[in-house]
């Protein structure tokens, strides 16, 4: 039969299948297996659930339904093939439900293939056997794939791919994980050149650059398929009963409790996304406070969660068996499940893309519409919701910033080729190469990496006693085997921080929490996890054994990574809607809502419109307050804050603690600053700016945080042997011990200069703030003295992150202050303000 | 700038250093507590690249306030040395060379934890003497804190002590101190590459913080630590 008439076939099995099951395939699904049968690949994508995992998957099966018969193993004890398809996501979580969905057309198509996951979660046993030979079809994560090119012999075992698909892409673009899956396809591409390789990805406000970044050097031949239009989304939001009374800040606030009850009693299901894990217990266990006989039929997900208690979740949202579900992302990503009727957002969503994401999991009948319903936490996330709506109608979805040349994921990437079956540096350079992330990697740069992980850098040369890899032949191998295991612990650790695993006595894993918290407990302490109320009975090492609490209450912990900036498009968005407001324009229910609070804060200063710059200057007992509004979203507040607390510092020796928000920011010193350089816009200037960035940068030391994730990607700082952990606090060598000595005794050293780099790009791109700074300039500024912390200022005030800058000598500034005796003092509410709710922020 | 505090206690006169050390003036004797020398060979072998330049560093301070203070008697309480280091070779010979610059001083030590690891290294000082207690005169140079036995007055490293500091406009900072309290005192470590332990200070203890090249005096309450 001619190949053409042999696909035919096999995409019209593929169709029956479709139809056996009442369902009609999209005309990008059919592009998108087209395109894998001509062998190309590219970028899928389309919102949640809408079909993205079958449109890459039907392609490899028409592929293998296309073999003669008798090229296909046909007795069920012949060995099933080596490796075909692999399949990458973000979360180990999802890895089970996409395993289960591709499980059940492989057995209706009757393919001899095997299928497996491997994440961290998997057991030892399935890693060995895996390590001896890999299913047809493995579905992994980027750190467990990288554990596999760890192992000597990967490249036959990777040799017979055809398909990789890099499931979620929008989620790992913009992330160093992103950069270990750039790297790992270059590697599986040199090995098998006629793989396909297929993205997954929510639109974005860059797909096209997405493509661009997941194909590297072979981006032209790409092919970029758009799923089905989005559906309509209706974003409404939930009011308080009195305005007077809604909290100014915080984003744990449970003041709309009720009416989050009363939504979800008016439907069967409901998804109820939150921000952080933490809002999720919360959440969890006051609506369980508030409904008790809902007991069993709510439940509680997110990404700390142990795989059963969350697979549970996952099989019983397919049921209808909870009437509401607590989640954070670990839910609004994933395969198709039964949509729900209904999703509630608490707080802001911060970002376009995500709400849309949120939004897809309800409502999937065809020309059904999305519904997302908002209950803000504090008062100014009510317009950020009137802003997102606006957004979404405008058709406004953010970009991601793919990352560019982290020399720590290389470092640690070199090291892991190093344990497999080693490599040579000329070659490997050209492969990395042919990634987005490194295609501009100089040769200076890629030896310093090399030698940084072989003799342990520049200055370490003639050091026998640092030793990672050995060069023989010309092949790069690791030295010993305690590198090789020391290495294999930290290939998983660039997302997490050292994590305490909570069982119950009987050896029920119930999930982890960072180890931060556990340190704040002690034994008989009851806290909250996993929507249980468990004591604390003994730390064993790295596990926290618990039992169940007789008590009501305890605290929640908190996880890193929990704060989400607003993004910028919903940064514009914000400007645009209080520009409305000052005009007096109260067209959206949110904004008439809000009026009492727009008024006070008219008041006691202004509203800031199009073309104005608000700054607000107070004395209170602290200090002198000079807050500034740009609403550009808190990574651009950061930077900012950074350079103008520089410039003000730079004629006389001032010492400033800054904080920001998404809206503003906050100068704070002992001494009055000085108001004149805003006035006559001078402060603004873009002379000599990239210099100021830089000092700045030094002044307030932020690359400093910025050195803590690079030194544990890096392999400088060492998480701990199972079994035999040392305590976090314990670990040898702490970034900022490194950082510190790092500055100064070998300052060129380009990890530090990679910290510095990724503030730059993250907080101080020179463009972005150029425009800020022009913005400013040419603005009208209006320097409001204000009586009290207005309804704008309040939330920056409470704000307990702060970096600080200062020109002033370090004893001069001690001898002004006070030992603390007592561990932290309570942020006091402004007289005439309602309370912040409790949690002023991370 | 004060680069030296002075405190009495028992009628001895002591020195505080902000090169985190201490100089009891009436025995001519310089008192330094974790050193940690070493501390970035051991994280070497360990596969940290840690720069060059620490150990001279530490080695180079303390020579400093040998020819400056000119001691009878540089006792080293406790955490001399960071942990075992392999052959070392070049750190022996780095630590003898230092030793001949200063062959005239009597080197004593009080063990710490973290010297029985090193013990092999510990030669190259070429110690006068190694207790696990060293009486003098109204003292007790102990390396962990000890309940005291007598009227004497103890004096101990091994917590790396620090104090958190806040001023007006919400300034915060940390930094590495003494702290002298009724029965007992604790030094500063001395070591660059040293981590540090955050006190809760009671009432009625001094405390004298080093920022940077300065010691400054900040006891709550606003007593002097002299």
């Amino acid at each position: 039969m001619h190949a053409k008439a042999v696909q035919q076939k096999a995409l019209l099995q593929v169709e029956d299948w479709f139809h056996r099951r009442q369902w009609q395939p999209f005309a990008f699904q059919r592009q998108a297996w087209d395109a894998h049968l001509q062998g190309e690949s590219g970028l899928i994508h389309a919102p949640t659930g809408i079909g993205k995992t079958y449109a890459a998957w039907f392609g490899a099966v028409a592929q293998a339904l296309c073999r003669a018969p008798q090229e296909r193993p046909g007795s069920p004890t012949d060995p099933a093939p080596p490796l075909h398809v692999l399949w990458i996501t973000p979360l180990r979580a999802l890895a089970a439900d996409i395993l289960a969905a591709l499980s059940e057309t492989v057995t209706a198509f009757r393919l001899p293939w095997t299928l497996a996951s491997r994440t961290g979660d998997s057991s030892a046993r399935v890693k060995r056997q895996q390590r001896e030979r890999l299913p047809t079809v493995l579905i992994t994560t980027p750190e467990s794939l990288h554990l596999l090119l760890s192992y000597p012999g990967a490249r036959q075992r990777f040799e017979a791919l055809q398909l990789i698909v890099v499931d979620e892409w929008h989620e790992l673009l913009g992330s160093k994980r992103g950069v270990q899956v750039e790297l790992a396809l270059a590697r599986l591409r040199t090995w098998q050149t006629t793989v396909r390789i297929w993205g997954l990805s929510a639109t974005l406000g860059n797909t096209a650059l997405a493509m661009a970044v997941l194909l590297g050097a072979d981006a032209e031949r790409g092919r970029l398929i758009a799923g089905q239009a989005p559906r309509d989304v209706r974003i409404e939001a939930l009011f308080p009963d009195a305005v007077e009374r809604f909290p100014w800040s915080g984003h744990l606030g449970l003041r709309l409790l009720p009416q989050v009850i009363e939504t979800i009693e008016k439907a069967a299901t409901t998804l109820v996304f939150t921000n952080t894990r933490s809002q999720t217990e919360i959440w969890f266990q006051a609506l369980l406070e508030a409904r008790p006989h809902w007991a069993g039929a709510l439940a509680l997900h997110h990404g700390s969660l142990a795989r059963k208690e969350r697979q549970t979740v996952e099989a019983g949202l397919g049921t209808g068996r909870y009437r509401a579900v607590v989640c954070t992302s670990s839910l609004d990503l994933g395969v198709d499940f039964a949509p729900v009727d209904q999703v509630v957002q608490i707080g802001s969503p911060k970002g376009i893309a995500r709400l849309l994401q949120r939004a897809g999991r309800s409502g999937h009948q065809p020309g059904a519409i999305s519904r997302l319903i908002c209950a803000p936490t504090n008062l100014l996330e009510l317009l950020e919701v009137a802003a997102a709506r606006w957004a979404v109608q405008a058709g406004q979805i953010e970009p991601r910033r793919p990352v560019v040349l982290p020399l720590d994921v290389l470092a640690q990437y070199l090291v892991t080729l190093a344990l497999g079956d080693g490599f040579r540096a000329p070659q490997l350079l050209t492969e990395v190469r042919r990634t987005y992330a490194f295609q501009t990697l100089s040769d200076d740069m890629y030896a310093w990496v090399l030698a940084f992980v072989s003799s342990g850098g520049a200055s370490l040369k003639a050091y026998p006693d640092f030793h990672k890899l050995t060069r023989r032949g010309g092949i790069y191998t690791a030295a010993n085997r305690r590198v090789a295991q020391r290495h294999r612990m930290q290939i998983g650790t660039i997302t997490s921080d050292a994590a305490v695993l909570v069982k119950f006595r009987n050896g029920r894993r119930l999930g982890t929490v960072e180890e931060r918290f556990v340190a704040r407990l002690k034994p008989g302490d009851v806290f909250v996890f996993g929507g249980r109320l468990l004591q604390y009975v003994r730390l064993k090492e790295m596990t926290l054994f618990v039992k169940r609490a007789s008590r009501q209450k305890g605290p929640i912990p908190q996880w890193l990574g929990g704060r989400m900036p607003l993004s910028t498009h919903l940064s514009a968005a914000l400007r645009t809607q209080f520009d409305a407001l000052k005009r007096g324009n109260h067209d959206t229910a949110e904004s008439k809502a809000l009026q009492p609070i727009l008024d006070l804060q008219a008041r006691w200063s202004i509203l800031p419109g199009e073309g104005e710059l608000l700054i607000e200057v107070w004395r209170s007992r602290e200090g002198h307050h000079l807050f500034i509004f740009p609403f550009e979203g808190h990574l651009v507040h950061e930077g900012l804050g950074a350079l103008l607390a520089y410039r003000l510092s730079r004629p006389t020796p001032l010492t400033l603690s800054i904080a920001v928000n998404d809206y503003g920011l906050e100068l704070l010193s002992d001494q009055a600053i000085p108001t004149a350089p805003f006035a006559d816009g001078t402060i603004f200037g873009e002379a000599n700016l990239v210099d100021d960035i830089l000092a700045s940068l030094n002044a307030a030391e932020m690359g400093r945080r910025q050195f803590r994730e690079i030194a544990r990607v890096a392999g400088l700082v060492f998480p701990g042997y199972p079994g035999r952990p040392k305590s976090h606090a314990q670990v040898h060598a702490s970034s900022s011990l490194l950082y510190n000595v790092f500055q100064r005794y070998e300052p060129d050293n380009l990890l530090l200069e990679q910290a510095k780099r990724e503030v730059l790009a993250g907080q101080l791109a020179v463009d972005r703030l150029a425009d800020c700074l022009r913005r400013m300039a040419t603005a009208r500024v209006r320097i409001m003295e204000t009586g009290q912390a207005t309804p704008l200022a309040f939330p920056i005030l409470v704000n307990r992150l702060r970096t600080r800058v200062s020109s002033e000598k370090l004893v001069d500034r001690v001898k002004r202050m006070q030992v603390r005796l007592e561990k932290k003092a309570d942020v006091a509410s402004p007289p005439d303000q309602p309370v912040a709710n409790g949690h002023t922020s991370d | 700038m004060a680069t030296h505090l002075t405190k009495t206690i028992a009628g001895q006169t002591l020195a505080l250093f902000a090169q985190r050390a201490l100089l009891w003036q009436e025995a001519r004797l310089l008192v330094v507590a974790d050193a940690h020398l070493g501390k970035a060979q051991v994280l070497r072998r360990q596969g940290v690249p840690m720069p060059t330049g620490t150990t001279a560093g530490d080695l180079a301070r303390l020579s400093a306030l040998i020819r400056r203070w000119d001691p009878q008697t540089l006792l080293f309480l406790g955490d001399l040395l960071h942990g075992p280091m392999g052959s070392g070779e070049r750190f022996a010979k780095q630590i003898r060379r230092w030793r001949r610059r200063h062959a005239r001083t009597r080197l004593m030590l009080v063990s710490g934890n973290h010297d029985r690891a090193a013990a092999a290294q510990l030669q190259h000082f070429e110690l006068d003497g190694q207790t696990q207690v060293h009486i003098q005169g109204p003292f007790r140079f102990t390396h962990q804190p000890v309940a005291a036995e007598d009227d004497r007055y103890g004096i101990a490293g091994h917590l790396h002590p620090a104090v958190s500091l806040r001023g007006p406009g919400r300034q915060r900072e940390t930094l590495a101190c003494f702290c002298f309290g009724r029965r007992r005192a604790l030094l500063p470590a001395f070591g660059n590459t040293t981590g540090r332990y955050i006190l809760r200070p009671q009432p009625g203890d001094a405390i004298a913080a080093i920022a940077g090249d300065a010691i400054v005096d900040v006891t709550p309450g606003g007593q002097t630590a002299g």
